[in-house]
């Protein structure tokens, strides 16, 4: 099996899923959730009966114009803008007067200062995540390595946020604080998944008299991926059975550390190790050319 | 082994520590667990104060009181950053009494009237006393059973009280709360007594509010409600309910494919699993860690990660039986080799989890906590408790056949061949009814796979019965390939 002799093939699959992504990016973008834009997030269920239309209306005798509301069953989802103590009082009061009992479920409520604060974070923390790793791996291998892991761990974040923004077009999926903790999530399981690789390509250097450095990458890629597909296999099976099973407040968390794991696993195995041959090769060419 | 006897001892004090802890600790479960609310309120500027940390301690002080007056068990409030508080109610129902009660400045004064000496129209109002002048506030009944606001006033208060109405019989006294008027009405009598009512129109649920709100005292400065998250309780516990439920049948998956692949040190690596959750158990609720629904996903994420060490010692260790090695020094290689891999990812995790917990919110937080503390114990289980249990194995001798391995599942890649034997992925699944198999059975059906494939592979175990007896010969065989 020649893995690494495929490697354009895999560069290609690779493509075929960010592509998309990227033009839904640039086209729609993600679909933040109030803890980027601030807002206030109702999740209620009325005992009683209740149309869209009749709820908008007590909406607007609270002056609320803008909301967005969604319905599944009984159960009601309102987005408006950040509601100060009297404001959300009031709308509760009115909501309970006009509909009869409701249960809610969900009151949350972000101010524009503290949005404004977790969109900076969040950025802060994708970028300081990487940077850190970039360094630790330049310090344990050779700098090539670090970067071409890290073009994989891109690779990655593609992949998520793409497919999320084709998500938020489809399903109104959207991005919100733990979006960020699964992408960062995916950031580390990704480089512990092509350290693995580097670790065994480091290993097997001790034959690079009797082989060139692309078959030792595809050997050690051979010999790391068992352990890599099983690994991933068993985080995987967790995570579906969360997904089935578990609660659906962090349904949409948990698709994307699917997405994460698998992508990351992909990344690791067909992108990164490729791309240091690649590299490798390029460097040897232009050796031969300046001789 | 070196230190057999140490790592075993260990082991068990550790386990016996974690079973005792989880069977005499409570697990502490976050607000969107239990249900309840959680706000952060900031601090307001006003022309006479600027916040600064005394007054953020005063308005916590404050804050702390009010909370009390609601009754709600476990509450927590503290500052965040310069002008901010968080106050975390857990398991109240009523949120918009809450939230009136604590985010209210409550500023009470009682004024007199200023008169135009001219006309004797009122032209203003004066503050003679206010909310610092009390002792007490109560919810009350006025003659016609309507709810009032019953205060008593300290001794000091109760002196300018006594003063004040003596000066204004038959005249208005209003009170104001928050710059607002809400009753004034006329002084008949000098009262002495201390005592004195607010009648205004309250429904017993704002009497109550502004009884405790009286009492707790008025905050410095206004605040400014800037975050809040409310969890109903039903979908706290169904959140809880299921999180666990999935996570039993996923690890239980994993259990049953660990098996299945790697046979006995499969079954190895599922009791150090069943150990390492019991580990990390305790140590959340040692700290405490307060889980939330990001947190258990974390934790049991971080168990689908842990067998990842497991599996990198076992991936080598059928490595080293495929080159032929025998069983005790391809386990001791195979933990050897893997080590620095499983060092250096799970560095990498750890870094991010760090940065997650130091710049992240409170919900992600609890998520890098969770699994840094999975990432550290994993490391544990797997290479001292998966090894001691491997060690303890290897050397009985009904477990030295190499069925018991598996050593023929998966991909052989050997560097020294030109072209790597492709078997492919073929788990032994193929070969078996697709059933999930018990774990008690294992055994049984691995018998049966005795001799089939994997060991006719290698040379049989009778190198190595003669040789484990020698615990030099293994240093030998080192040396020996050293030079190679």
């Amino acid at each position: 099996m020649n893995i690494i002799g495929l490697r354009k093939w895999f560069y290609g699959l690779s493509l075929l899923i960010i592509l998309p992504g990227i033009v839904s990016l640039v086209l729609f973008g993600l679909r933040p959730s109030i803890d980027f834009t601030g807002g206030t997030m109702i999740q209620m269920r009325p005992e009683n009966p209740v149309s869209i239309s009749t709820l908008r209306s007590v909406l607007e005798s609270n002056n609320l114009k803008d909301t967005m509301i969604q319905q599944s069953g009984n159960s009601f989802i309102i987005r408006t803008k950040p509601l100060n103590i009297e404001e959300q009082k009031a709308l509760v009061s009115s909501l309970e007067s006009k509909l009869g009992k409701i249960s809610f479920d969900k009151i949350d409520m972000i101010g524009p200062t503290v949005s404004a604060e977790l969109v900076r974070q969040a950025i802060i923390l994708v970028f300081v995540a990487a940077f850190l790793i970039i360094l630790y791996l330049s310090f344990r291998y050779k700098p090539v390595f670090a970067i071409c892991g890290v073009i994989a761990l891109l690779h990655d974040v593609l992949v998520i946020t793409g497919l999320f923004s084709i998500f938020g077009v489809l399903f109104h999926a959207e991005v919100d604080s733990l979006f960020v903790t699964a992408v960062l999530s995916t950031i580390g399981y990704s480089m512990h998944d092509s350290i693995i690789i580097f670790d065994r390509i480091r290993e097997n250097m001790k034959f690079i008299k009797k082989h060139t450095f692309e078959e030792i990458a595809n050997f050690s890629t051979l010999q790391t991926i068992s352990r890599s597909i099983n690994t991933s296999f068993t985080v995987v099976l967790v995570l579906i059975s969360l997904l089935i099973f578990g609660s659906p407040v962090i349904k949409w968390f948990i698709v994307a550390l699917l997405i994460g794991i698998i992508s990351g696993t992909y990344s690791s195995i067909f992108n990164a190790t490729a791309l240091v041959v690649d590299w490798t090769n390029f460097r040897k060419k232009m050796k031969e050319k300046s001789k | 082994m070196k230190f057999r006897g140490l790592r075993w001892g260990i082991i068990l004090i550790v386990l016996a520590a974690a079973i005792a802890i989880n069977y005499l600790m409570p697990l502490k479960e976050g607000l969107d667990l239990q249900g309840g609310m959680e706000v952060v309120l900031e601090a307001q500027n006003t022309k006479n104060i600027t916040v600064n940390r005394e007054v953020m301690q005063g308005v916590k002080a404050v804050i702390e009181n009010r909370v009390n007056g609601l009754g709600v068990s476990e509450p927590l409030i503290q500052l965040k950053g310069n002008n901010s508080v968080l106050v975390q109610l857990p398991g109240i129902k009523d949120y918009q009494n809450a939230l009136n009660v604590i985010g209210k400045t409550a500023f009470l004064e009682f004024k007199e009237p200023i008169y135009d000496t001219a006309t004797g129209q009122i032209t203003g109002w004066k503050t003679v006393l206010t909310g610092a002048d009390l002792q007490d506030a109560k919810v009350g009944y006025d003659s016609n059973s309507k709810p009032v606001v019953d205060i008593t006033f300290n001794s000091e208060g109760a002196k300018k009280f006594a003063e004040v109405t003596a000066n204004n019989i038959n005249k208005p006294l209003a009170i104001f709360l928050d710059n607002k008027e809400i009753s004034a009405p006329i002084v008949k009598e000098a009262i002495t007594g201390g005592k004195a009512q607010i009648s205004g129109n309250f429904t017993l649920q704002s009497a109550k509010e502004l009884a405790i709100q009286i009492k707790a005292g008025a905050l410095p400065v206004p605040v400014k409600l800037v975050e809040q998250r409310v969890v109903g309780p039903t979908i706290g516990k169904d959140a809880v309910d299921s999180g666990w439920k999935a996570g039993f049948i996923g690890l239980l998956l994993v259990a049953i494919f660990m098996v299945l692949y790697y046979r006995l040190p499969g079954l190895i690596a599922d009791l150090a699993l069943v150990l390492y959750g019991l580990i990390v158990l305790a140590i959340f609720k040692l700290i405490p860690v307060t889980l939330t629904l990001p947190g258990i996903a974390g934790f049991i994420l971080s168990i689908g990660m842990a067998v990842d060490a497991n599996i990198l010692i076992f991936e080598r260790l059928k490595e080293e039986l495929r080159k032929g090695l025998p069983l005790i020094s391809a386990m001791d290689l195979g933990f050897k080799r893997a080590l620095p891999a499983i060092i250096d990812s799970n560095a990498s995790t750890l870094i991010t989890t760090a940065v997650l917990f130091t710049w992240g919110s409170s919900i992600i937080k609890g998520f890098a906590v969770t699994l840094a503390i999975g990432v550290i114990i994993s490391f544990f289980t797997a290479v001292i408790i998966s090894r001691a249990l491997m060690d303890l194995v290897v050397h009985i001798e009904f477990f030295k056949k190499l069925g018991f391995y598996g050593a023929g599942v998966g991909i052989n890649a050997s560097i020294t061949d030109e072209v790597p034997g492709e078997t492919g992925i073929s788990s032994s699944e193929a070969s078996k009814p697709k059933t999930k198999i018990p774990v008690s059975l294992v055994q049984e059906i691995n018998k049966d796979e005795n001799g089939k494939g994997s060991s006719e592979v290698f040379s049989s175990g009778e190198r190595e019965k003669k040789q484990e007896k020698v615990s030099t010969s293994r240093k030998d065989r080192k040396a020996k390939r050293r030079k190679k």
